[in-house]
């Protein structure tokens, strides 16, 4: 490894560097340059119950709330909400919390007609495989920039309802 | 014996050092970092999401990476695709692999259920021992590239 190849490396780092600063600052799709931690907070299946609408401006940073296994279950049971399944239509074939809508984050944008005319008065609790998928959060952020205000996210998923042996279907 | 090994090792390096082969070889690597930089740099917000699903880095880091490292592979491989700066160039991307293969397999060994993020969103290819095996492929590749390839680096 010549110091000349080094050299060159070391150019083709700054150089790329300044190319992904400069894009990321004029494209419209840029990011903050340190991440804002994402805080949400827990529900209780009471926020469900008063039904009272969330009035405040739900900032990026807010745009859903948490609900563990036995919020989730309350809700399932007093159908105080829809169940979403984030996750593509082949998982949710599969198996699903029994009268889910499946919501396939993926390929969100290009259903954004059918789900802006969903009901907005609704609650909605959106879920995917388990702790380790992200889609949940991905979709309710979507769903958010769609002027969704109720929506709750079970990051158990799919795993801790199983594990729980609460109630599924599948086709 | 000794003869024979002489003669297969420098029949094997002229293979190597075989235009088509190297052609061929750069080519390939160069399309795939060109292809999967451009789909993450366009959109740095889903890499962002991609790169802390590996719960490594700490989260001041998470979004420079994200804005960095595409840019670092679309511009490495457009010079490596053009033939310029060919041995910095495969170096850049050979470690980059072997650096993304580190990170996959601690993620399996973590049992992290995750995308991998390797070409943005357009393929929601899970982290597993199939990108592993692609990986090391593409690192052989790029191997013969940074060792075989007519030193143009020497001007």
């Amino acid at each position: 490894m010549s110091r000349n190849t080094l050299n060159k490396v070391a150019l083709v780092f700054i150089a790329s560097f300044l190319l992904g600063l400069t894009y990321n600052f004029i494209s419209p799709k840029g990011i903050p340059l340190i991440a804002k931690e994402i805080n949400l907070k827990t529900a209780g299946i009471e926020q469900l119950i008063s039904k009272s609408p969330k009035t405040e401006t739900i900032d990026e940073v807010e745009f859903a709330s948490i609900v563990d296994l036995a919020t989730a279950y309350g809700i399932y049971e007093k159908e105080l909400a829809v169940f979403v399944d984030g996750r593509d239509n082949w998982d949710f074939a599969e198996g699903r919390i029994k009268g889910a809508l499946n919501i396939p984050e993926y390929n969100f944008d290009d259903h954004l007609k059918k789900y802006s005319a969903m009901d907005r008065s609704l609650n909605y609790v959106i879920y995917c495989g388990g702790e380790d998928c992200d889609i949940s959060t991905r979709l309710a952020k979507k769903l958010s920039e769609l002027g969704f205000k109720n929506l709750y996210i079970f990051p158990g998923g799919w795993d801790e309802w199983t594990a729980a042996n609460f109630p599924v279907e599948h086709d | 014996m000794n003869g024979l090994r002489l003669i297969f090792r420098w029949n094997m390096i002229s293979l190597l050092k075989n235009n088509k082969i190297q052609l061929g070889s750069r080519i390939l690597l160069a399309a795939v970092f060109i292809f999967a930089g451009i789909e993450k740099a366009a959109n740095p917000g889903d890499f962002s999401v991609a790169v802390s699903n590996y719960r490594i880095l700490p989260l001041f880091l998470i979004n420079i990476t994200a804005i960095f490292i595409p840019w670092l592979e679309l511009s490495s491989g457009i010079l490596l695709l053009f033939g310029k700066w060919i041995k910095a160039n495969s170096l850049i991307l050979t470690a980059l692999l072997i650096v993304f293969n580190v990170l996959i397999i601690v993620a399996i060994l973590r049992g992290l259920d995750i995308e991998c993020g390797c070409f943005g969103t357009l393929d929601a290819q899970m982290v597993g021992l199939q990108k592993l095996a692609e990986n090391f492929f593409l690192i052989f590749v790029g191997l013969i590239v940074y060792k075989f390839s007519p030193d143009s680096d020497v001007e």
